[in-house]
């Protein structure tokens, strides 16, 4: 049973220069709310109430958006206007966030942030989310239920995520390596780093979401410095796969899993949320057949 | 020769919440700058150099934005990204900002900003923005000098930018009425808010650029509210226009956009990408997608 998830959200997001010199970038909007919000709804979506996020060392505005505000809480009730703060509160009366800093001493990669909520997550097999993806689904945490759900019946080392972005498009990511396995469904033997598309072994790209056993964490203490001077989870997971069972789930259907980390990206993602939001979508499209 | 500029930047953007309960929204981002920005570079290519930005009173985070952060310089100095900074390091060379907390004691609307800004003013003529209203533009500042030109050669009083919009959305806007004046074009009597399609004169509406001379001040009067208790400097042109010559200035090759809710705000968004040189190829192949 998965209860606990850690939301990576320790990045510079240089990408995102000038306007995250005033904010961290997962507090960038998406439509009227900050980026990380989504992820937290996921979770909720799928169940999952007890949910830390690193965030950079210093920097508390993540913390202070999701805490109580007592002036503003007066301000909108005195204009009727307190419904705004509607998702907030559905949050806070859901889940429990803990905010973890992470440490100075630890190096930049996305396994420090495992290493830094070591005590949070104990002994517990947890989700692990990268702050810079969006999953894109009629229901927050359809997917993730479906990864719990495989993680739970075939206790796999993990689960990742996994999309199916096309051979045009795999130089730009991670590719899974897949190994037939009769006993379990979409098997790998690796995540290769980036290759050129006809090297690739396949045209699944890893997405940002993972359901990973509690060994990680040890794996990761004792995983020497990888690519780039950087701690990759990666190389934690191929391990895994080695010594292990490492299995994928794919978006599919009605799921997609979109990046936020750069303007271009995050831009098709507002659109692709706003798109599903009945309120927007007739207008958007309208306009997007007119300017285009 | 107009050199200042009041932007105002004090309202609450409750339509942007919840993500505003963490930064005010002038930093909300259009692609990677916040959205404040993008009229302070519209400001300086008009070349206005001393620029004021009236902020929410308690909220310092515009100011911190627009300051150096050597912490964050020495990072990017290291990580050979300084270039990420050039845009900032640009408005740092070219304008002296002032940042005006408005008094909390001022009411609601376009008129307040510009009661904070008074001293700031002083008795020069001056350019005034609205936070939420975006102007995308080939050059930026196009419109804006245009406006300064007719300024001075017609030594009007005022300038109101206009754009005209469909008339059955009239009803939600301030609707210009003009006078025929040989000596002056597009020369404004009145603007009459929010009335009815069949009973507004014109089917213009501002967009949120002015130029005023400081006489406007004293017509921005803190007794004469809105039915809904706001302070609107449309008012007070309305009563320079009645004594001085105001003038509106109509968009040509720029286009209007608002920031100000969501709907809105991802639409300047999309249409600034199609602008941008590095992005457009990339994103027209996305939207021709959809």
């Amino acid at each position: 049973m998965i209860q606990k998830a850690v939301i990576a959200a320790a990045g510079r997001g240089t990408r995102f220069l000038p306007v995250v010199k005033s904010y961290p970038k997962e507090l960038i909007p998406v439509l009227a709310k900050p980026n990380i919000q989504y992820l937290i709804e996921e979770n909720i979506g799928a169940g999952i109430t007890d949910i830390a996020i690193v965030h950079r060392l210093g920097e508390n505005s993540i913390e202070k958006y999701f805490t109580p505000d007592q002036d503003l809480e007066n301000y909108l009730i005195q204009n009727n206007k307190l419904a705004y703060l509607d998702s907030l509160k559905a949050i806070w009366s859901k889940a429990k966030l803990t905010f973890i800093a992470q440490p100075a001493n630890l190096p930049y990669g996305n396994g420090s942030p495992v290493l830094a909520a070591k005590e949070f997550i104990g002994t517990d097999d947890f989700v692990y989310m990268f702050g810079d993806d969006l999953t894109i689904e009629p229901v927050a945490g359809q997917f993730l239920s479906k990864m719990i759900a495989t993680f739970d019946k075939y206790h796999p080392s993990s689960v990742i995520s996994v999309k199916n972005v096309g051979r045009e498009e795999i130089s730009r990511y991670g590719s899974a390596k897949y190994m037939e396995d009769p006993n379990y469904p979409h098997r790998i033997s690796a995540m290769l780093e980036k290759l050129p598309a006809d090297q690739a072994p396949s045209t699944f790209a890893q997405g940002g979401r993972f359901v990973i056993s509690n060994k990680i964490v040890n794996i990761l203490e004792n995983q020497s410095i990888g690519m780039g001077n950087e701690l990759w989870l990666a190389d934690a997971q191929n391990n895994m796969a080695q010594n292990g069972v490492v299995l994928t789930q794919a978006f599919e259907g009605s799921e997609d899993w979109m990046t936020t980390g750069d303007p271009l990206r995050w831009l098709e993602a507002n659109i692709s949320v706003a798109l599903q939001d009945p309120k927007f979508k007739d207008d958007l499209l309208q306009f997007i057949q007119k300017i285009k | 020769m107009i050199n200042k500029a009041v932007i105002a930047a004090a309202g609450r953007g409750t339509r942007f919440l919840p993500v505003v309960k963490a930064y005010p929204k002038e930093l909300v981002p259009l692609l990677a700058k916040p959205n404040l920005q993008y009229l302070i570079e519209e400001a300086i290519g008009a070349g206005i150099t001393n620029i004021a930005v009236v902020t929410r009173a308690g909220d310092n985070k515009i100011q911190q934005y627009f300051s150096p952060d050597e912490n964050l310089e020495k990072y990017l100095t290291e990580n050979n990204k300084l270039a990420y900074l050039d845009s900032l390091k640009a408005i740092w060379s070219k304008a002296k900002l002032t940042f005006i907390p408005q008094p909390s004691s001022l009411p609601y609307g376009t008129g307040s900003p510009l009661l904070a800004a008074k001293e700031f003013i002083s008795t020069d003529d001056f350019a005034y923005f609205h936070g939420d209203d975006f102007i995308l533009e080939p050059i930026p500042g196009q419109l804006l000098s245009r406006m300064i030109a007719s300024m001075d050669k017609y030594q009007a009083s005022a300038i109101m930018a206009v754009q005209k919009i469909p008339m059955e959305e009239i009803s939600r806007y301030g609707s210009v009425k003009y006078i025929e004046d040989p000596k002056y074009p597009n020369r404004l009597s009145e603007i009459l808010e929010k009335l009815p399609a069949d009973q507004a004169p014109s089917n213009s509406v501002n967009v949120g650029r002015f130029i005023a001379s400081s006489k406007i001040l004293n017509e921005i009067d803190t007794s004469k509210l809105s039915p809904d208790k706001e302070l609107w400097f449309t008012d007070a042109l309305t009563r320079l226009a009645q004594s001085d010559v105001v003038l509106t200035e109509s968009l040509l090759t720029e286009s209007w956009l608002t920031t100000g809710d969501p709907l809105h705000w991802l639409k300047a968004n999309i249409a600034l990408a199609l602008q941008d040189p590095k992005l457009k190829t990339d994103f027209s192949k996305y939207l021709q997608s959809l």
